[in-house]
C-alpha cells in the first residue's frame, strides 16, 4: 500500500505547488492522477520516487516511511515508467535494458533471466530480445520501459502517460497488464490525460490543479461537474453519451 | 552544480551588443593572448571576470571559471614547475625540486588558457544561442556554416536534459550514483554511453528535419527580426579585425 501524508512542495522561488496533499493507494488499487498541464502531476511522481524531496509530509510504502531515503533505495519499493520513456532507454540491447533493474538488486543470473523473459513475454517483446532499443517502434519502446519496471516486481508502480499515442491493440495490451498487476495486489498510480482510459481502468482519481486536491472514486469524480471544470478535464464518452440520452 | 544552460538572460550592454561584435571581441582576446606576458594575462582574466560581475553574470562565470581552470592550472604548474626536468631545478624539500623557468612557463600557459576560458565564458553567458544564429543569418553566412557554429550551444540544453532523464531512469531502477570513486566512475560510464548513442541517433533525425524544411535550399536565410546592430559596432568589428591581422602579422614576422 502507498500512502502520501500531508505532502508539501514548492520549486525554488515559486509559490507552493502542493500544500497538505494526502492520498492512499491500497494493494490492488489503481489511482489516476489528473489535471491540467502544469498542475504538478509529474512533480508528484518525482516526489514519490525520490527524485525531488518534499518540504513537508511523507511517503509510506507498506506502512514504512521512505521519505529521506536515497533514490536507489526507494527503487526497491517503487517502479516508475516516465513520460516519454523512449527518451530514457539506455542499454545496448532490449534484454540488457530489462535486466538492468533486477541486476541492481543483486539477483542471481538465472532469476534475472527468468524475470527478463517473463516481463518481455507479458509486453509482447520477447521476439525483440536481441534488438537495440532505439531500433524499436515508438509503442515497443514504451512497452520496453514498462517491461523494465515489471521485471523489478515492485509493490508500487508509477506510470506517467503510459497510454499516450498507443493504438487499440497496444492500449488493450496495456490494460491487460494493468489488470494483471492490480490482481497481483500492486498499488498503481497513473498520470493520464485520456479520461476514457481513466474511466475504464482506475478505481479512484486524484484531481490536481483545483482548490483542494482530493481522492475521489471514479464514478463520483466524473459526475461532479464542478470538480471537472476546476481541474480542466472532460467527461469520458460513456458519461457524455448518458448525459446526451437523458 | 552547473545549470542546464550557460546563457544567463540580462539587460546589460554586453547582453544587448550584437553577437558578431562580441564574437569578434572574443577572437581578438584569443589572438592577443599569444602576445601578452604572464602577469598581463592574469590581470586581463581578472578584468574580464569583473566585467562579468558588472553585467550580472559574474556568479555563473566565476563559478564555471574556477571549476574548469583550477584543475588545469594546478596540473600545469605541477608538471612544468616540479616534474618536467629543466637545467635550473632547485631542491625544496627532500625529493621535491622546482624550476623557476618552469614556473614562468606554467604561468604563461596557464594565464593564456585562463584568459581564453574567461572570455569564452563571458561570451556564452551573455549571448543566447538563437540570437547568435540570427546574427549569423542576418550577416548572410551560409546556413550550414552558421548552424554548425551555433548548434553546440543550441544542443547543450537538450543534451543536459537527456543526461538528466537517463540518470533519473537509472537511479529509479536502483542504480546508486553515490559511494566510492570507482562506483561513481561506473555510473558516469553508464550515463555517457547511452548519451552518445542517442546523440548519434538524434543527429540523423535532425538532419532529416532540416532537409525537409529546405534548410540549405537557398545560399542564405532571411531573418525577420535580426539582432540590433549599429554603425559604431560595425566600425568596432572592422577595427578589431584589422587589429587581429596586425597582431598575427607581428607574431609571424618577429
Amino acid at each position: 500500500m502507498l500512502e502520501v501524508r500531508d505532502l508539501g512542495f514548492a520549486y525554488q522561488g515559486q509559490p507552493l505547488l502542493f500544500d497538505g496533499v494526502s492520498t492512499t493507494v491500497p494493494d490492488g488499487h489503481i489511482l489516476a492522477v489528473v489535471g491540467r498541464n502544469g498542475a504538478g502531476k509529474s512533480t508528484l511522481f518525482k516526489l514519490l520516487n525520490g527524485l525531488l524531496k518534499p518540504e513537508d509530509g511523507e511517503v509510506l510504502v507498506g506502512g514504512k516511511s521512505i521519505s529521506g531515503r536515497k533514490i536507489s533505495e526507494i527503487a526497491a519499493h517503487i517502479g516508475t515508467v516516465f513520460q516519454s520513456p523512449e527518451q530514457q532507454l539506455f542499454a545496448g540491447r532490449v534484454e540488457e535494458e530489462v535486466a538492468f533493474g533486477p541486476r541492481q538488486f543483486g539477483l542471481p543470473a538465472n532469476q534475472i533471466s527468468e524475470r527478463v523473459s517473463d516481463a518481455l513475454n507479458r509486453t509482447s517483446l520477447l521476439d525483440q530480445i536481441a534488438r537495440h532499443p532505439l531500433d524499436l517502434s515508438a509503442a515497443e519502446r514504451r512497452f520496453l520501459a514498462i517491461a523494465s519496471v515489471l521485471a523489478m516486481r515492485l509493490p508500487v508502480l508509477l506510470l506517467d502517460e503510459a497510454q499516450r499515442g498507443l493504438d487499440r491493440v497496444w492500449t488493450e495490451r496495456l490494460e491487460s497488464i494493468l489488470e494483471a498487476e492490480r490482481s497481483a495486489g500492486k498499488s498503481i498510480v497513473m498520470i493520464c490525460h485520456d479520461m476514457d482510459f481513466v474511466e475504464r481502468n482506475a478505481d479512484t482519481v486524484l484531481a490536481l490543479g483545483g482548490r483542494t486536491p482530493r481522492q475521489i472514486p471514479v464514478p463520483a469524480f466524473f459526475s461532479d461537474t464542478e470538480v471537472l471544470a476546476e481541474v480542466s478535464v472532460e467527461r469520458p464518452t460513456p458519461y457524455r453519451l448518458r448525459e446526451f440520452m437523458t | 552544480m552547473l545549470n542546464s544552460s550557460i546563457y544567463c538572460p540580462g539587460e546589460s550592454s554586453l547582453h544587448r551588443a550584437n553577437p558578431l561584435t562580441k564574437s569578434t571581441g572574443l577572437f581578438t582576446v584569443v589572438v592577443t593572448s599569444f602576445l601578452l606576458p604572464p602577469p598581463a594575462l592574469w590581470v586581463v582574466s581578472a578584468i574580464i571576470l569583473l566585467i562579468g560581475l558588472a553585467c550580472g553574470v559574474g556568479g555563473s562565470v566565476i563559478w564555471r571559471y574556477v571549476l574548469l581552470s583550477l584543475p588545469f592550472t594546478l596540473a600545469v604548474f605541477v608538471f612544468h614547475g616540479a616534474i618536467l626536468p629543466r637545467s635550473d631545478m632547485q631542491p625544496v624539500l627532500g625529493w621535491l625540486h622546482y624550476s623557476l623557468t618552469g614556473l614562468e612557463h606554467a604561468s604563461l600557459v596557464g594565464g593564456r588558457i585562463s584568459l581564453i576560458l574567461a572570455s569564452s565564458l563571458l561570451f556564452v553567458s551573455t549571448t543566447a544561442p538563437a540570437t547568435l544564429l540570427r546574427a549569423l543569418d542576418a550577416a548572410r553566412w551560409p546556413p550550414g556554416l552558421s548552424f554548425l557554429l551555433a548548434s553546440p550551444l543550441l544542443l547543450l540544453d537538450q543534451f543536459t536534459g537527456r543526461a538528466r532523464a537517463i540518470s533519473d531512469a537509472q537511479q529509479t531502477r536502483g542504480l546508486s550514483v553515490d559511494g566510492s570513486p570507482w562506483r561513481r566512475l561506473q555510473a558516469l560510464r553508464m550515463l555517457l554511453v547511452p548519451l552518445l548513442t542517442s546523440a548519434l541517433a538524434d543527429a540523423q533525425e535532425r538532419s532529416h528535419v532540416l532537409t525537409a524544411r529546405g534548410f540549405r535550399a537557398l545560399p542564405y536565410r532571411t531573418v525577420i527580426d535580426p539582432p540590433a546592430d549599429t554603425r559604431f559596432q560595425r566600425f568596432l568589428r572592422w577595427s578589431l579585425a584589422v587589429f587581429m591581422a596586425m597582431e598575427t602579422a607581428f607574431m609571424v614576422l618577429r
